[in-house]
């Protein structure tokens, strides 16, 4: 309980320098409010106008969020180039760091196959006619906190760095 | 233990949004006030518990928030400066019959918020019949008279 002190002639627990005090704070705290607001609109908080980036390395491109939520699905979208020697198919691989920090909920298309590899996995679709590229969508929920960091990559030379932070 | 930390998570920024928004912003609720409150408890709902929706799930949240409340008010009892933090400490808005119309401002209260308290308590309808009014931590405005601050010093 706060003690009482005679404000003139009426007990009251006030304390105006503390008040005074708690001005700063409150105007400070609605400055704060605003560069949440205005944090969370440009994509530095999660998903918006610059959060999304785009990486590509010979074959292979990856679109992403900088910015994610923790269990929080997010797509992450890639585009890859059939390669000559195999034009029927396409494949590509995601390294295990990377995989430890999310789950896949859905992959579309689904692909034809999924095989566990030392330190990655590897998913292979079926190209389609006439088209030398295709696009594939992840869906994937966020289960690790703070910095996120691994490979995309198509084969030995198509490789990705993705790199994310989650916030709680 | 998940669901324990993201409670408290949870607690500390309503806190934090509520203390600096003000004395005043939720008193006096009207409609879209209410509407306000339960869009933020719904918002806060998923952050609780996640994707837990077992009694126990809901069982802890509840037990987390009710302790943490029991703690802040105990620790409040023990601590002036905690209660000063936490709750906030009344503001006098008009003393001795003198308004302090910067303390108005920064509270964001005009003089008519203080003439309905004055006028729904006391049925004072003028300023300067009132001798002190004063911002509760609870953002209502208590009012004293001028003519009840001289019926208690005639009384003494």
């Amino acid at each position: 309980m706060a003690k009482l002190h005679a404000a003139q002639d009426i007990q009251l627990s006030d304390d105006f320098p503390f008040t005074r005090k708690s001005w700063i704070v409150e105007r400070a705290g609605w400055g704060l409010l605003i560069a949440i607001l205005v944090a969370a609109l440009l994509g530095g908080l999660g998903p918006g106008l610059f959060s999304r980036r785009s990486t590509a390395s010979g074959s292979l491109a990856v679109e992403y969020d900088r910015f994610g939520h923790f269990k929080t699905e997010e797509t992450i979208t890639l585009r890859l180039t059939s390669r000559p020697e195999d034009p029927a198919r396409v494949s590509f691989w995601i390294d295990e760091s990377f995989l430890d920090g999310i789950r896949i909920e859905e992959i579309r298309p689904l692909p034809l196959e999924v095989r566990p590899e030392e330190g990655r996995t590897t998913y292979l679709f079926a190209a389609p006619p006439r088209h030398a590229s295709v696009t594939i969508r992840l869906d994937v929920l966020h289960e690790t906190l703070g910095r996120l960091a691994g490979r995309f990559g198509q084969g030995k030379d198509s490789i990705v760095d993705v790199r994310q932070f989650i916030y709680p | 233990m998940e669901i324990v930390l993201r409670c408290i998570a949870i607690y500390a920024v309503v806190w934090v949004v509520f203390r600096i928004s003000g004395k005043r912003t939720l008193k006096d609720l009207t409609t879209f006030d209410f509407v306000l409150l339960l869009i933020i408890s719904e918002c806060t709902q998923q952050g609780l518990v996640g994707q837990d929706y077992s009694i126990t799930g809901a069982t802890i949240a509840v037990a987390t928030l009710v302790t943490v409340d029991i703690l802040l008010s105990l620790l409040k009892r023990r601590f002036d400066k905690v209660e000063k933090v936490l709750d906030n400490v009344p503001v006098l808005l008009i003393e001795r019959g003198r308004l302090h119309r910067e303390r108005l401002k920064k509270e964001r209260v005009d003089e008519s918020d203080i003439l309905v308290s004055a006028r729904q308590v006391h049925g004072i309808s003028r300023i300067d019949a009132i001798d002190y009014a004063i911002l509760e931590t609870s953002g209502t405005i208590s009012i004293i008279p001028k003519a009840y601050q001289t019926e208690r010093v005639e009384s003494n």
